[in-house]
């Protein structure tokens, strides 16, 4: 892959094993599978998938990385809904989310739902997901997801993410925001990440995430957990827009997390002369060639009563 | 809304009381089933709530296909049950011609299942199953 020059300036300045991070690069990735338990018992749906050659994923117990070549479209368990194809770093930021039976949950930006759909299970079919998402189009797709997966505790809706904390402030038990952002992360699945790629586009990114950011904390609940993730390098997309939520916000701050078997490194406090706040620190950056996945930055937010 | 559940009930032997946790809503011609706090959420305009299980006509009703494979599994009569083959063919929006006629099955609208789960509605009639499965969502051959 060739990767432009601007790129490996700035990151072979702290992804650590660069070499082995640029090789990973260019090794593509294996679908994973998530078992989906709202259809059926775990035990009951793996029967089914018999002739699948299937790896554990660690930090997951319903889910496995797929070892042979299987045409998972268009298998009987697919349209069944027993099966959801997500990379299994995907499924990182509703793990950390941690929603309970009966909560009530904002997934800001939510389409095309495979972690939407995720939390359908995690809550069991119970209490409130509303799965927003601007993009009319990608709706489209987090619908039919929506229904092949039978997430009945789902309320999609379409709005610009930036409104809704003005709209229902503290009203959610937990919130994820899933930015996008320019998917420097994603490299090994589709290269065409690429071709979008520059500085600039990563500061327009910054920018939208940092106002999506201040939009899903206002909509949290005191005491409650906001999720902030994105399947990018960039600091600026990461680091720099907790920061900014943590430099405003005097009631928030970052708890740490731990998942079994997954490797994670701690964020950066300092990036082209910007200081950040000290509680980013407490923030992961997961990278591809420690968890063979694609990439991601997960923060787990805490609000204050006050 | 009782005149659907006891639809399913006279049709399937669908013991309404197993959907009792979850809420049934009509919007427009359609029938959506989703949870209760789904149900009561009312702000930020929303486009749909839960899945959607049927669509109403004056005289009857067309369940949808997401929502077979969510509750078909508890239906207790007027049910077919396929192999792997049959179930594949089925889910590709074909018709089938059975091998062994089932027994104990009132010809019209039945659920079609694979081992334990739903795959969706079949229209039987003199030894053939025919698929109502819609097109958008049949499986890719
Ligand atoms: C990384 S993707 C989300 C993936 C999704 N969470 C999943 O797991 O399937 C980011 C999404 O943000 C949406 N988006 C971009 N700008 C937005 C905004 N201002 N408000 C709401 N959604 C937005 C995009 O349409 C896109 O679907």
């Amino acid at each position: 892959m060739q990767l432009p020059a601007k790129f490996i300036n700035r990151y072979q300045k702290f992804i650590p094993d660069f070499d082995r991070f640029l090789k990973t690069l260019d090794t593509p990735l294996r679908s994973v599978i998530r078992i989906n338990t709202l259809k059926g018992e775990k035990e009951e749906i793996l029967r089914l998938l018999s002739d699948f050659k299937l790896e554990p994923i660690p930090w997951y117990d319903l889910a496995y990385r797929v070892k042979n070549n299987i045409q998972i479209g268009n298998r009987l368990e697919y349209f069944l809904g027993l099966i959801y194809v997500q990379e299994a770093a995907s499924m990182i930021p509703p793990l950390v989310l941690d929603p309970q039976p009966g909560e009530k949950v904002l997934d800001l930006t939510a389409a095309p739902g495979s972690k939407t759909t995720q939390i359908a299970s995690m809550m069991k079919n119970t209490g409130l997901i509303v799965a927003n998402d601007v993009n009319r189009k990608r709706i489209r797709a987090l619908l039919t997801n929506i229904e092949r997966y039978g997430a009945l505790n789902v309320v999609v809706t379409n709005k610009r993410g930036e409104r809704i904390g003005e709209f229902l402030p503290g009203y959610f038990d937990r919130v994820l925001l899933d930015a996008p952002c320019s998917l420097e992360g994603m490299l090994r699945k589709n290269d065409h990440a690429l071709t979008r790629w520059s500085e600039s586009n990563i500061l327009r990114s910054s920018m939208i995430q940092k106002s999506l950011l201040a939009s899903a904390f206002k909509a949290l609940k005191p005491e409650g957990i906001l999720v902030y993730s994105t399947c990018t390098f960039a600091p600026e997309e990461n680091e720099a827009v907790v920061s900014f939520l943590l430099e405003q916000n005097p009631n928030a701050s970052i708890e740490p997390f731990t998942l079994p078997g997954l490797i994670t490194h701690p964020a950066l406090t300092l990036w082209q002369r910007t200081r950040f706040h000290p509680d980013v620190l407490k923030t992961s950056r997961i990278y591809p060639h420690d968890n063979n996945t694609e990439g991601f930055f997960v923060a787990k937010i805490k609000k204050a009563v006050k | 809304m009782e005149q659907f559940l006891k639809h399913l009930a006279d049709n399937f032997a669908i013991n309404p009381e197993l959907l009792k946790d979850f809420k049934i809503l009509k919007f427009g011609d359609e029938l959506f089933i989703m949870s209760k706090e789904a149900a009561i959420f009312k702000e930020l305009k929303p486009m749909q709530r839960g899945i959607r299980m049927a669509k109403v006509f004056k005289h009857s009703s067309k369940l949808s296909t997401s929502s077979i494979q969510l509750f078909g599994k508890f239906a207790k009569k007027n049910i077919i049950q396929l192999d792997y083959d049959e179930a594949l063919r089925f889910a590709q929006g074909f018709e089938l011609v059975l091998r062994s006629q089932p027994s104990e099955i009132v010809e019209g609208l039945v659920i079609v299942k694979y081992c334990e789960f739903a795959l969706g509605i079949g229209n039987y009639k003199e030894g053939k199953l025919k698929s109502r499965v819609p097109r958008s969502q049949v499986l890719r051959t």
